[in-house]
């Protein structure tokens, strides 16, 4: 499983990549959508993990940009709150939704469950 | 029976939901890498009862995050501690730099998502009006909205707090993306703030500013 996180909180997403990885899971991690598209470019990925609400390009409008270049990808997002706003605007098109802090157990099952429905 | 609320309560209590909810985004954010931190510990933790060797510098690294993540916090929480105080005095003796010190601060998660550069140095001297301090950070911020609207390119707006000729300015510029009767602004709320607070906000396309001058 080569999974991306994006989160614009550095030290979260490399934690989680850290962690990930004591689980078998590898895992890039960016800050910025922009960086995001940048690895995509080099890199195939089964799944990315977003943050909904990033500065310049949201999770949402990352994870239109990233299917376009890899229609494949299954994607999951994470949030701060789990509005009513966000679960409208994101879930239609996600595969799972997670409200930070999240539990790392939790994220994985839902990573098994997007890859194997 | 139908009952509205008076419009200037609830134009301060959406500014001060607004607020209220970004700074618990932020501490939230805070709280997240603390939890994945945490994680981060009891992982090590379980890979040493396996037998792998724990590294203090690795340790001491996670520590220095949580600190990191600790004091970042508090200092939210601080803002919003005075930020919540402002409303305690309708009227009070403001100094005019550090109240639009907070509300740049309040607003760091608004600026990062337009994803522009803020410029601000505080006045030497202390800038003071006698004013009410919480319908000032409304009004400020709404200010600060509208530049950021409008700003650049660049992306920049820069803020000055001055005494002026015969009353206090605070000064939004480098609009660049002013125009004449831009949207609205000042519109409904910013006119009832302005009318309590006897506050002429002035949009100049010209200049590429937005002033609010105080009473002389």
């Amino acid at each position: 499983m080569k999974v991306l996180l994006v989160d614009d909180e550095k030290e979260l997403a490399a934690t989680l990549a850290e962690r990930l990885s004591f689980r078998q899971i590898d895992a890039d991690w960016a800050t910025s959508g922009q960086e995001a598209l940048k690895m995509a470019e080099d890199a195939r990925y089964d799944l990315a993990v977003l943050d909904v609400k990033m500065p310049r390009m949201s999770g949402i409008t990352l994870m239109k940009r990233l299917r376009e270049r890899q229609p494949d990808m299954k994607f999951i997002f994470m949030t701060g709150h789990g509005s009513e706003e966000d679960f409208k605007t994101g879930s239609a098109d996600a595969s799972h939704y997670l409200v930070k802090p999240v539990k790392l157990e939790a994220l994985v099952e839902k990573m098994k469950l997007a890859l194997n429905p | 029976m139908e009952q509205r609320p008076d419009p200037l309560a609830e134009t301060g209590l959406q500014f001060f939901g607004k607020i209220s909810a970004s700074i618990s985004h932020e501490i939230n954010n805070a709280l997240a890498i603390l939890n994945e931190n945490a994680g981060l510990l009891e992982d090590l933790c379980v890979m040493a009862e396996k037998g792998k060797a724990l590294d203090p510098q690795r340790l001491q690294k996670v520590a220095g995050n949580q600190l990191k993540q600790v004091r970042r916090a508090n200092d939210i929480v601080k803002r919003m501690n005075r930020f919540s105080h402002s409303i305690d005095e309708p009227v009070s003796q403001t100094n005019i730099g550090e109240l639009m010190g907070l509300v740049l601060a309040l607003s760091n998660r608004f600026i990062a998502n337009k994803n522009i550069a803020v410029d601000y140095a505080p006045p030497e001297t202390p800038v003071l009006a006698t004013t009410n301090p919480f319908f000032l950070e409304n009004l400020l911020f709404n200010c600060l909205m509208q530049a950021l609207e409008t700003a650049g390119p660049p992306k920049a707006v820069s803020v000055a707090v001055t005494p002026g000729e015969s009353a206090p300015v605070v000064v939004f510029s480098g609009l660049e993306g002013l125009a004449n009767g831009d949207e609205g602004f000042p519109g409904e709320q910013e006119a009832r703030l302005m009318a309590l607070l006897k506050i002429d906000v002035r949009v100049e396309p010209a200049r590429k500013t937005i002033a609010a001058i105080f009473p002389g």
